[in-house]
């Protein structure tokens, strides 16, 4: 008998300890992280004349997006949709990790770019490796140009029943604001011209006509060309352009149809600079030739069309070339560097910087024309990039331009690099900046319907300078697994932070005045995005 | 852990009934010698193993014991709509203990405390394996794994019951007490997507700071050497 109370008491004692215990896992969340895809862009459209989002404010305005070129079938966006629409003039997607780009396998594709009222664009997107691409993408806005840009809006021309015009029109560009030398664009349009369609049916009534002209001096202009200056030919050939000058024609009667040929030629006389400098670097003089070349927005490709002879008009004083056009595209004047490499020079960043800083990098001629804005330029110390899809033997210039957004959109010019050639060798960048000092920012972001769970965010942030209403976002830095450091940030202001994720642009629920070195914060995420997590 | 505490309690119950069997055979011999060496083997919430006793005196014995048993648990649930995890548990219980039975009173005949050190080579681990399938997307999510590790020194108290010195050649008698294992440290690791979860680990050792008594409950059979 007394064995079992000894029993009885021990075991009362043993199961006394063991209901104090916890269960192990109580309070232990499911953490995921979310990113999923190693090589991802994002995108900026923005108004090229007022650096603002396109389609922010004005839903009619919303950018559509076309993923284009022979890898676009493994192009999803950043929550793997592959049905990609952009958001307020966001956007972000990511090449399915099933494929991993490299240099002898690159993922290629471009992104076709409309918006109600704006010239449809185009930008090109190379993956030669994992990693993360920022772009921004000016759109010109056809009745509110900017610099360089001059546009017109006609609807003159009319046809008989059988789509053939019934007068001479001449359609010019108007007067340039520009801070160089003033010149435009003029299409004639003879009597009797027929007008077709792309399948050959006629395209006849009241044709609206727009024209818009682009310089080759002014940056807004040049940082506008519709896809780039890295071109492919219809030969397959990879080829960097160095422009005279730039004509788009869009032609479409009262039903919407759009004009692409027609049954004789119209002529066309574009005027050029006189400080143009052909691929040589020589200027432009009285029988100089040039290449016409066409873009089709559908293939990306550029086709040579003819090389046609500058000349000098006595009348108006100007450079001029004057060619006839059978086809509606975009047509435009360059010279060109053959045989571009697809990785280039390496640049590497001796910087005092400490934590991701982002400045926008921009590549010029000798001469200052502006070849290439880039996005956000990571420049932390002992960082680097390769220039893509570059041209040999011609000396540039690399600039950095600290762009802190803010009331008025500034940039001011932070560090100047001789780049001898772009496509070998190696440059490093001193930098010695003053920035403002980093803010960590961690986000936990979590469902109603899926509780236990946290998703750690992985994705573009951008941030909008609030403390005077400014109307800019500005990319402040890769958000990797819930957490980012960023030196775009100025103590004492307050941001409003933003995400595109899966079509959504998402903004964080209340502003933040920056007067601490780490923020972290717990965001409910809506419905609509939390059922497409896993 | 929990499973481990509801086995112990199993093997327990299933001892109750030996037990029963004990006490009749040790009311059946009255008379004991001053020391002997035993050699015999043991079932319990340790593991199965072995027993070496050398009995100093009628109310003095030394033990020295091992114990070895692997038990593995899988199962498979959906965690959530379309999350599927794949669970594993696996716990390698190993120990070597010393112990010095002593006999309060003799008028206690039959039933002594037990003190001692173990040695604990014992491993703890939970692996679970997430993947989500919605029936057209399939996708890994990665992998979470909880490893506790325990102080491998252990004091030991207990109690048992049986006149395993008596007269008789073959015996048995049951052991009933508790390891101080200590508190746990644990390892918490993870791959792919719910990589960030095993951030978690410090909760865990939290929550498991008070998972550190091992019930010992052990059957033995004994056999007198000499």
């Amino acid at each position: 008998m007394k064995k079992i109370k000894f029993l009885g008491y021990g075991l009362f004692a043993f199961f006394a300890l063991i209901s104090s215990c916890k269960k192990p896992t109580e309070g232990v969340n499911t953490i995921l992280n979310t990113n999923v895809f190693n090589a991802t862009a994002s995108f900026q459209f923005i108004d090229a004349k007022t650096g603002e989002q396109i389609g922010f404010d004005n839903v009619s305005e919303e950018v559509t997006v076309q993923i284009l070129g022979d890898d676009a079938n493994k192009v999803v966006d950043n929550s793997g949709a592959t049905k990609i629409k952009a958001a307020k003039g966001f956007l972000s997607v990511a090449v399915e990790n099933d494929y991993t780009p490299s240099p002898s396998n690159p993922i290629e594709f471009r992104i076709l770019a409309n918006a109600k009222g704006y010239l449809t664009t185009s930008v090109n997107v190379s993956f030669t490796s994992d990693g993360q691409q920022n772009h921004i993408v000016n759109m010109v806005k056809v009745d509110d140009t900017p610099k360089g840009v001059s546009a017109v809006v006609n609807s003159q021309v009319t046809t008989n029943a059988s789509a053939v015009t019934q007068t001479t029109i001449t359609i010019a560009s108007p007067s340039i604001d520009t801070d160089f030398e003033p010149t435009k664009a003029e299409v004639v349009i003879p009597q009797g011209t027929k007008l077709t369609a792309k399948d050959g049916s006629n395209v006849g009534g009241t044709i609206t006509s727009t024209l818009v002209y682009f310089n080759n001096q002014d940056e807004t202009s040049l940082a506008s060309f519709p896809g780039g200056f890295a071109a492919q030919t219809i030969t397959n050939e990879d080829i960097v352009f160095k422009t005279g000058g730039f004509l788009a024609m869009e032609m479409k009667n009262q039903n919407g149809k759009e004009v692409k040929s027609f049954g004789t030629p119209i002529q066309m006389r574009m005027e050029i600079p006189a400080d143009t400098e052909n691929e040589n670097g020589q200027q432009i003089q009285n029988g100089m030739t040039v290449p016409v070349w066409s873009y089709d927005t559908e293939t990306g490709v550029w086709k040579m069309e003819e090389l046609v002879t500058i000349t000098k008009n006595t009348t108006t004083d100007k450079f001029e070339v004057n060619f006839e056009m059978e086809h509606l595209s975009y047509w435009n004047l360059d010279w060109y560097y053959p045989g571009s490499c697809s990785i280039g020079a390496k640049v590497t960043f001796n910087s005092n910087i400490t934590t991701n800083s982002y400045l926008t990098a921009k590549l010029r001629y000798p001469n200052g024309q502006l070849h290439w804005s880039g996005g956000a330029t990571n420049v932390k110390n002992g960082t680097f990039f390769n220039f893509m899809n570059a041209f040999p033997n011609t000396p540039m210039l690399l600039e950095l331009y600290n762009n802190t957004g803010g009331c008025n959109n500034q940039s001011t010019l932070v560090s100047s690099t001789p780049i001898s050639n772009l496509c070998t060798g190696n440059y490093t960048v001193n930098l010695n900046l003053t920035l403002p000092s980093p803010i960590t920012v961690n986000v936990n972001a979590s469902c109603k319907n899926k509780p236990g769970k946290i998703y750690r965010p992985s994705l573009y942030v951008y941030a909008k300078d609030i403390s005077c209403n400014s109307n800019y976002w500005t990319y402040i830095g890769y958000m990797y697994n819930g957490t980012f450091v960023t030196s775009n940030l100025q103590q004492g202001k307050t941001y409003r932070f933003g995400v595109y994720f899966g079509g959504y642009w998402l903004e964080a629920p209340e502003n933040f005045t920056i007067n601490k070195s780490t923020y972290s914060y717990e965001q409910d995420m809506p419905e609509i995005i939390c059922s497409r997590l896993n | 852990m929990r499973k481990l505490f509801i086995t112990s309690l199993s093997l327990f119950l299933m001892q109750i009934s030996l037990n029963a069997q004990t006490k009749e055979e040790n009311t059946s011999s009255n008379t004991e010698t001053k020391n002997g060496i035993h050699a015999g083997v043991q079932l319990g919430t340790l593991g199965a193993g072995a027993h070496f006793v050398y009995a100093l005196n009628d109310r003095v014995h030394f033990r020295l014991s091992g114990s070895y048993i692997p038990i593995k648990y899988k199962s498979s649930f959906e965690e959530e709509k379309n999350v599927k995890t794949d669970n594993e548990l696996q716990v390698k219980l190993a120990s070597v203990g010393l112990k010095c039975d002593l006999m309060p009173s003799k008028s206690m005949e039959g039933f002594r405390f037990s003190v001692g050190l173990f040695y604990n080579a014992s491993k703890y681990q939970v692996h679970r394996i997430y993947n989500y399938d919605n029936g057209t997307i399939k996708e890994d999510l990665g992998t979470l794994t909880i490893k506790a590790n325990y102080p491998k020194i252990n004091p030991y108290l207990g109690m048992v019951f049986g006149k395993y010195n008596s007269t008789r050649k073959i015996n048995l008698f049951f052991e009933m007490g508790v390891l101080y294992i200590g508190k746990p440290t644990i390892d918490f690791t993870g791959t792919g997507r719910v990589e960030p979860t095993a951030e978690q680990g410090p909760i865990i050792q939290e929550n498991m700071k008070g998972y550190n008594w091992m019930p010992n409950f052990n059957l033995h059979l004994n056999y007198k050497l000499k």
